[in-house]
């Protein structure tokens, strides 16, 4: 009689859960269980058949996190015993409530967990909470970012220990988180941004595509210099916007004027161009911030329909705009729908 | 022995002017920045006794110069030197702010000597007295010649007898290398700014907050490196006014998205546990843009007039004033609430009087404790008749006895034992004592 052999990614997990808990000194033999239990439930993490995809924060101490966050807004749904059903409760109770910027938090109190929804700042440019908390956050803080990348891909970061990137799709496993490749792509398109609008367009775009990535659609993009007047002819056959959608300008604006109705604008230009960049074809960029056209299709040359290539007509025509860099192209961008992302 | 306070930044004003000149044609030609066409105007209507239109030209003439200088400087760098958000590269600088903030950020840079801030306030005082309309009609009223000519020989010695005037050569050196060099805990002008007075060390924490929030690049790694070696050196020695700046502009580069300059504070912010000084949300914004109204109304040209409108808005927004604004709205209340040595804006005590009733003990405390000793315009009001007298009045015995109780600061310990007992010389004489504690009026 045939055997069966139970195969887990479990122990895996909790490995690794433990050691990055030690690295990040928040030792915790429960927390570790949790973290396993929420790295399995946001693999395809959905409500009433919506996907959602939230961060979860860990953190130990409320009152600090509410200092480092401005304008912070903390909205507490529950408190549990301090188990890892109550982290469970916790992603169930706040997911369908962190449409909109909010997150969810998990506080690690004494003999309790407490949990909600919190989020900072005024705007999208607002500096990030997972920038403030985890990418720039120091040692006196301690904080744990868990959440989904792209479909099937889990990455769990924290202050000091390294990241875990953890793939629940048949790709190998990466070494690189891929919001490395989107921030490569990102620094394309803000090539010739002014140095003073920099940081806040890069907070803006960066938005934009972890929106777009977590909405699993696959998506193409382009960046073109900002000095031509035209796109391409190659790049010719798709919509072309009469006013380009000039986001740096807006951020300008909003900088400037800080009322509600810049605000109002800029908040209309993501969802926007977050469509446009759900749409078939390529959206194109120029290195100055702006969207000049979307919804763009190109022929693929007889070389690229000869080469082989798993992916299907998407990965072919990011080859045939990746031959063109150098001649029209500055740089090309690929997503598909498994969360793998390329850039040339 | 007398020792000579160290200092970080000195005027470097030359005398122009020798003690004995007194002939106004003689006068005037001392004036580099006057043209002959000015000179000859201003010698003809002294000389027709025209003293107020003189006065006022020259005046005008010097603060004007004052403003431009410091415009020159970048407006994002006065904003922060003034604490005042409501100022952008928008704002027209000769319009925004007061020549009281001209004088004073003039004499915190060493663009004029202390003794020449304190000219210039006293021809400030006088030209704004006879300016207003309500004097014309009265021929007691008018200047003499003698005011006329004090005016014009502050205005020459302080401003116009340059050809150019800028802001003292250490300050500049000192300036460029927060954001050129990473200082060490060596370098001689940290041990130079420990030792300053007060004003440099205000002065230094918003020069590194207006370079933070303009640089880029290598240039604000370097600001950031030394924010962190200089701000938490002198942090316990801040009052809260400077440190809710600090925080304030924490909270702007987050919310603004500036994402280094954000983080780089934040780590000043941890260093010194001063998030306390975070605030948690825009109110006070608010408050600190009509506080600062009052003031420019204050301080400038028929003040008794266009004072009541600001205090009307600040009246409208409540009487509980968020903590991080409360240090500017009682310097702007009780500005309004002195006067100057001419009188007070009568239309304005009465909501001025009201909502300084409404501060409650707690809060006078933290304003005795944390605003007052760094507050050189109600320390420079204090040194002065008129405004001095109603000091008195401010406060009932038993408020200033319960709140004497808790504070440790010895000289304002004795403010309150003066008011108490109604000392006026003695309240003048701490005043003035305070005041050049902080690094002012010092040549």
């Amino acid at each position: 009689m045939k055997s069966i052999k139970p195969v887990s990614i479990r122990p895996l997990l909790l490995g690794e859960s433990v050691v990055f808990l030690g690295q990040e000194n928040m030792n915790c033999l429960i927390t570790q269980d949790g973290l396993v239990e929420l790295i399995s439930q946001l693999v395809y993490y959905k409500e009433e058949g919506k996907s959602l995809h939230p961060e979860i924060y860990i953190f130990d101490e409320m009152h600090m996190v509410q200092k480092v966050l401005p304008l912070s807004q903390f909205c507490t749904i529950g408190e549990g015993a301090k188990t890892k059903e109550t982290m469970l409760i916790a992603l169930k109770k706040c997911a369908p409530l962190t449409e909109g910027g909010w997150a969810i938090y998990i506080l690690r109190k004494v003999d309790t967990f407490q949990y909600g929804v919190f989020k900072a700042g005024s705007t999208i440019l607002s500096v990030s909470i997972s920038e403030t908390l985890i990418d720039a956050g120091t040692d006196e803080l301690k904080a744990i970012l868990i959440h989904q990348v792209a479909e099937r891909l889990i990455e769990v970061k924290g202050v000091t220990a390294d990241s875990l990137i953890i793939s629940f799709g048949s790709q190998d496993g990466s070494r690189k988180s891929p919001l490395e490749n989107q921030e490569k792509f990102i620094n394309a398109i803000l090539k010739d941004v002014k140095p003073d609008l920099k940081e806040q367009a890069k907070n803006f775009f960066k938005k934009l595509f972890l929106e777009v990535l977590q909405k699993g659609h696959g998506t193409l993009a382009c960046v073109i210099n900002s000095k031509k007047k035209e796109l391409p002819k190659k790049l010719s056959d798709g919509i072309t916007l009469p006013v380009k959608i000039d986001v740096v300008k807006t951020i300008s604006d909003l900088l400037e004027q800080n009322d509600l109705q810049a605000n109002s604008v800029l908040e209309g230009q993501f969802s926007l161009i977050s469509g446009m960049m759900q749409s078939d074809g390529i959206t194109v960029f120029k290195s100055n911030g702006t969207v000049v056209a979307y919804n763009v299709f190109v022929k693929h040359p007889e070389k690229v329909l000869k080469t082989s290539t798993s992916g299907g007509a998407r990965s072919r025509t990011f080859i045939t705009i990746s031959e063109l860099i150098g001649s029209g192209i500055e740089a090309a961008y690929l997503q598909s729908q498994d969360g793998n992302i390329e850039v040339n | 022995m007398e020792t000579t306070p160290v200092v970080l930044w000195k005027s470097s004003e030359l005398v122009v002017l020798p003690k004995k000149v007194s002939n106004i044609s003689e006068l005037v030609n001392f004036g580099q920045q006057l043209s002959s066409r000015d000179q000859s105007q201003i010698i003809k209507a002294f000389n027709d006794e025209s003293y107020e239109m003189v006065s006022s030209y020259i005046w005008t003439k010097s603060i004007n110069s004052l403003r431009n200088q410091l415009g020159k400087m970048g407006i994002s760098f006065i904003a922060e030197m003034l604490d005042r958000p409501d100022i952008n590269e928008h704002t027209n600088l000769q319009q925004a702010i007061s020549e009281f903030e001209a004088i004073r950020i003039a004499e915190e840079l060493g663009i004029i000597s202390g003794t020449s801030a304190f000219r210039l306030k006293k021809a400030m005082e006088t030209v704004t007295h006879f300016s207003q309309p309500e004097l014309e009609d009265d021929p007691d009223n008018e200047l003499t010649e003698e005011e006329a000519k004090t005016i014009i020989r502050s205005c020459i010695q302080g401003v116009l007898g340059y050809s150019k005037i800028e802001a003292a050569i250490d300050f500049k050196n000192f300036r460029d290398e927060l954001e050129q060099i990473t200082f060490n805990e060596e370098n001689p002008y940290l041990f130079k700014l420990i030792q300053s007075p007060y004003f440099f060390h205000r002065t230094t924490i918003r020069i590194l907050l207006s370079l933070i929030k303009t640089n880029n690049g290598a240039q604000l790694e370097n600001t950031l490196a030394n924010a962190n070696l200089i701000i938490p050196k002198i942090w316990s020695g801040l009052q809260h006014p400077e440190k809710y700046q600090v925080g304030r502009s924490y909270s702007e580069l987050f919310i603004d998205g500036k994402t280094k300059a954000s983080s780089g504070l934040r780590q000043v912010l941890l260093k010194v546990k001063g998030f306390d000084f975070v605030p948690e949300d825009l109110r006070s914004s608010s408050f600190i843009k009509i506080a600062n109204e009052i003031l420019v109304a204050h301080s400038g040209l028929n003040n008794f007039y266009n004072e009541p409108a600001p205090v009307n808005t600040l009246f409208k927004m409540g009487s509980v004033i968020p903590i991080p604004a409360f240090p500017i709205c009682m310097t702007a209340l009780i500005s309004v609430r002195l006067g100057n040595a001419w009188g007070v804006s009568n239309a304005a005590q009465g909501n001025v009087t009201t909502l300084l009733k409404n501060v409650s003990d707690d809060r006078w405390v933290y304003f005795f404790k944390e605003c007052l000793a760094s507050d050189e315009r109600l320390l420079y009001k204090l040194m002065q008749y008129g405004p001095s007298e109603r000091w008195f009045n401010l406060f009932q015995k038993d408020l200033l006895e319960r709140i004497s109780l808790q504070i440790t600061n010895r000289d304002v310990i004795n403010l309150i034992k003066f008011t108490i007992d109604g000392r006026k010389d003695k309240l003048k004489s701490i005043a003035s004592s305070m005041y050049e504690k902080l690094g002012y009026g010092n040549s």
